[in-house]
């Protein structure tokens, strides 16, 4: 009732065309996931309801399975390097620092091609052992590498940096009291991180590994690569087979282990949101000598060198192999997808802007609906969204009696915007909760409509910080792969599909390497901001 | 028909704790009013309210003869003439000194010229008009906020806090510019505070809120001689409880003669005189006084009738 009350008075009282907006967003954010739910209590084809029968369980223990393992190596890699690197003093520590980052600038599916290219019957490992002459090698000769071991150990490489990234920050904002103090009761340095260091992070620990989790459930380049049967590529089979109710069926599982995730972050979390006290003073780096400054060298180097050095140093030999061969559709794919990927980027900010702006102008409930369904995109598997959005506009084509929606880019773009909305918000809403509505309100008190206060006071404070949402959404829509797969308009191609075209389809990693190496470039500049964040 | 009128005005479901149970209350025009009591207590949220920030849930706000906000009206922010000085005074980061007096200004161009003008001098600016907000100091930014008020006109000025953010040192000074420079311009004032000392040096009338209540309402002088509560005794300084509902200042407590007798339990030099503890019918009575006693000495003491405080 109170709450009904409240709505109420939020509409008779707060600027009504921007709670209206508020609104009409949330339900586009939202449609796409009720029509999955509606979709998956539809009729399978017959066929289909065997096939998931056998299928089903297979596909939720393998995502399990893959889950679990690479939540289990990025915790193991992401933990101990951010604590190396923040407590000791040792060779290239510095450089680590940064350095450690940059495997997030491979893509998963990237990362795989790569490593099936080096492992391949002509890669570079048979060469280089040939060349060397440490091993003659037959022709047709193949290593097993297609096991999920390998494509867990290739996901954790990729994805252990947003473990470390979080963990590091939290590491390095504890106060150094807290420490200081285990050490003077004469605790040893394991001991030290063991019951302090480690439970002092434990939120920002999970904030990383539920980032992963959720870059895992996403995953489609690497998995199907590896011909490993998860959820999201389920999603793909079903689609493929023009069986919307199963692909829905499908996503919908994905949604609930999605969900439990969240749930289980949240009671991990608990009550312990703790309250660090800004340090006064960086830690004094321990100085490591002898055998134990290298060991913690090559806990640095092992992950960069096999996460980042080495398929870099493959990406650019393969494309300087390919540069003669490198026709106009380079420059026209690059050219699109470069264009699309900005233009939805400017799309997506500039909704995060206003939807941010709504709630900040009316601080209501239903005005704050818009910018809150908005993130729940990005916590949404790339396929599901996809799915989402092919049922509700398959739906809308339906009731128009004609093919206007389906067909086209609309419905990759609004996948794009749900899926990314959360990537521009996010930096948004913190500047704004920074700044504080003082401002708004100081010149809504000094008579400006809303809409003038929006262009004379918000959007000059909040510039600088879309520039960068800018950039990080652009990004992310070239790196996208599943969702633009389904969506994406024939013979329309991005970077990422491409890649993905070259590399799966022609099984020529060495041809999808100009396309791969320009992602990764792209995909290094946000890391550079990143890195200015707890650059010390 | 009074200036400004609050009736009955009620906010009880908010997410933070302050609450507002049934304000009435009501100004003359020009008068310069404080609204003083403890954090938590209501002060901010009240002057929200009257800023068009918070919708109450009940109640009526009348400025000026119009109604601002009742069961069917609620006039938006931005269309009231009531301007408030932020706490942080929430100057515009990326507009000048002047681009930020100019903000609200809604006088043709010829006057705005003179307007502002007027303003920068009234408030010792001139010079600083193209800095910018982060290159004053805190006083100066308080001015310029000031000064962004003035220029839009308000019939109501709202001061939230207007010393929290400055230094000891630097308040003293702006406490006396602020007080004859709004006597100057004759507006209308209600300031937020919890300082005792902001209300004597400043306010015509003081009301004091407690728990989302005003629990009294007078000139400052009065509400210090005759304060209706404890809790406004005590937010005007310290006070010994003598009997059910009585008070005396410790300044009223004459030691070395009188009708009662006492033990010196503490003396503490504090410069010009002696903060004296005296134990009496066993409770403790806080007293200055110019000469020093020894501890454990027993002294007769009094206090004038005419100072007891009844509540």
């Amino acid at each position: 009732m109170q709450f009904l009350k409240n709505i109420t008075r939020e509409y008779k009282t707060t600027a009504r065309g921007w709670l209206i907006f508020s609104v009409v967003a949330a339900l586009l954010f939202l449609l796409p996931l009720v029509f999955i739910f509606f979709s998956a209590s539809g009729q399978t084809s017959e066929q289909w309801d065997v096939v998931l029968g056998i299928l089903m369980p297979e596909y939720i223990s393998n995502t399990l399975f893959l889950l679990a393992g690479t939540l289990g190596l990025t915790f193991l890699i992401g933990v101990s390097t951010a604590w190396v690197v923040s407590n000791y003093s040792f060779p290239f520590r510095k450089f680590f620092r940064v350095g450690l980052l940059l495997p997030l600038a491979l893509p998963t599916y990237i990362l795989a091609y790569i490593v099936g290219g080096v492992f391949d019957s002509t890669g570079s490992l048979r060469a280089i052992l040939q060349a060397t002459g440490l091993a003659q090698i037959e022709s047709g000769w193949q290593l097993h590498i297609f096991s999920p071991w390998i494509l867990m150990t290739i996901l954790s490489l990729a994805l252990f940096p947003y473990v470390y990234a979080s963990t590091l920050a939290s590491f390095s904002m504890q106060s150094v009291n807290y420490l200081e103090t285990a050490r003077s009761f004469g605790k040893k340095p394991l001991a030290v991180f063991l019951k302090v260091g480690l439970p002092l992070s434990r939120p920002a620990i999970f904030a990383g590994m539920l980032l992963v989790a959720m870059e895992v459930l996403n995953e489609y380049g690497a998995v199907k690569y590896f011909n490993f049967k998860t959820l999201t590529s389920g999603i793909f089979t079903a689609w493929q087979l023009g069986d919307i109710t199963a692909a829905s069926r499908i996503a919908f599982v994905l949604l609930f282990i999605v969900a439990s995730l969240f749930w289980i972050e949240k009671k991990a979390r608990g009550r312990s949101a703790y309250t660090n006290v800004s340090r006064s003073r960086p830690v004094e780096l321990v100085k490591l000598k002898g055998l134990k400054q290298w060991g913690a060298f090559f806990l640095c180097f092992l992950p960069f060198f096999l996460g980042f050095l080495v398929p870099f140093a493959q990406l650019i030999y393969w494309t300087s192999s390919q540069l003669n061969t490198l026709d106009v559709q380079f420059f026209i794919i690059s050219w699109n997808s470069l264009f699309v990927a900005l233009g939805v980027a400017m799309l997506v900010v500039l909704l995060g802007l206003l939807l941010n702006y709504a709630f900040f102008y009316n601080k209501g409930t239903l005005s704050g609906w818009g910018r809150r369904m908005g993130s729940v995109g990005y916590a949404l598997p790339g396929a599901v969204v996809a799915i989402g959005v092919v049922v509700f506009f398959t739906y809308l084509d339906r009731t128009i009696g004609e093919v206007l929606f389906s067909a086209g880019f609309a419905g990759l773009f609004l996948a794009y915007v749900i899926r990314f909305f959360a990537v521009a918000s996010n930096p948004i809403e913190g500047n704004m909760l920074k700044v504080g509505a003082s401002r708004i309100e100081a010149s809504q008190n000094l008579g400006k409509k809303s809409w003038i206060t929006l262009i004379k006071v918000q959007f000059p404070i909040v510039k600088p910080v879309l520039g960068a949402a800018l950039i990080l959404v652009t990004i992310d829509v070239l790196k996208e792969l599943p969702l633009t797969l389904i969506l994406r308009p024939l013979s329309f191609n991005t970077l990422a599909t491409r890649t993905y075209d070259l590399a799966q389809t022609y099984e020529a990693a060495d041809m999808a390497a100009p396309y791969a190496l320009f992602i990764v470039l792209l995909s290094i500049i946000p890391l550079l901001f990143v890195n200015r964040l707890f650059s010390r | 028909m009074p200036f400004l009128q609050l009736e009955n005005i009620c906010k009880c479901y908010t997410r933070d704790e302050e609450v507002l149970e049934g304000i009435s209350f009501q100004l003359e025009k020009g008068t310069v009013a404080a609204l003083l009591g403890e954090s938590g207590s209501g002060k901010s949220t009240l002057l929200r309210v009257i800023a068009g920030f918070e919708h109450p849930e009940n109640g009526v706000v009348q400025l000026n003869g119009k109604t601002l906000s009742d069961s069917s009206v609620f006039v938006s922010p931005e269309k009231r003439k009531t301007i408030i000085v932020f706490q942080d005074f929430a100057l515009f980061p990326h507009l000048t000194v002047l681009k930020n007096i100019r903000f609200g200004m809604n006088s043709p161009a010829k006057e705005k010229k003179q307007e502002v003008k007027d303003l920068l001098q009234l408030l010792g600016l001139e010079g600083l008009e193209n800095r910018y907000p982060h290159e004053l100091s805190g006083g100066q930014q308080q001015r310029v906020a000031l000064a962004r008020a003035l220029a839009a006109k308000p019939e109501l000025l709202l001061l939230d806090e207007p010393f929290s953010n400055l230094d000891q040192s630097v308040k003293e000074t702006v406490r006396g510019e602020l007080s004859s420079l709004l006597r100057q311009t004759g507006v209308t004032t209600i300031m937020v505070t919890h300082d005792t000392a902001d209300c004597l040096m400043m306010a015509d009338e003081v009301l004091v809120l407690e728990k989302g209540k005003i629990i009294q309402q007078g000139a400052p002088h009065t509400l210090y001689a005759h304060p209706s509560t404890e809790y406004v005794a005590r937010l005007f300084g310290t006070v010994n409880i003598v009997g059910a509902s009585e008070g005396v200042r410790p300044e009223s407590i004459q030691i070395g003669e009188g009708d009662k007798t006492g033990k010196i339990i503490l003396v503490k030099s504090m410069g010009r005189e002696y903060l004296i503890k005296l134990e009496w019918d066993s409770q403790i009575l806080l007293a200055y006084s110019p000469s020093t006693y020894e501890i454990g000495q027993t002294v007769n003491f009094s206090w004038p009738q005419d100072k007891v405080i009844r509540f």
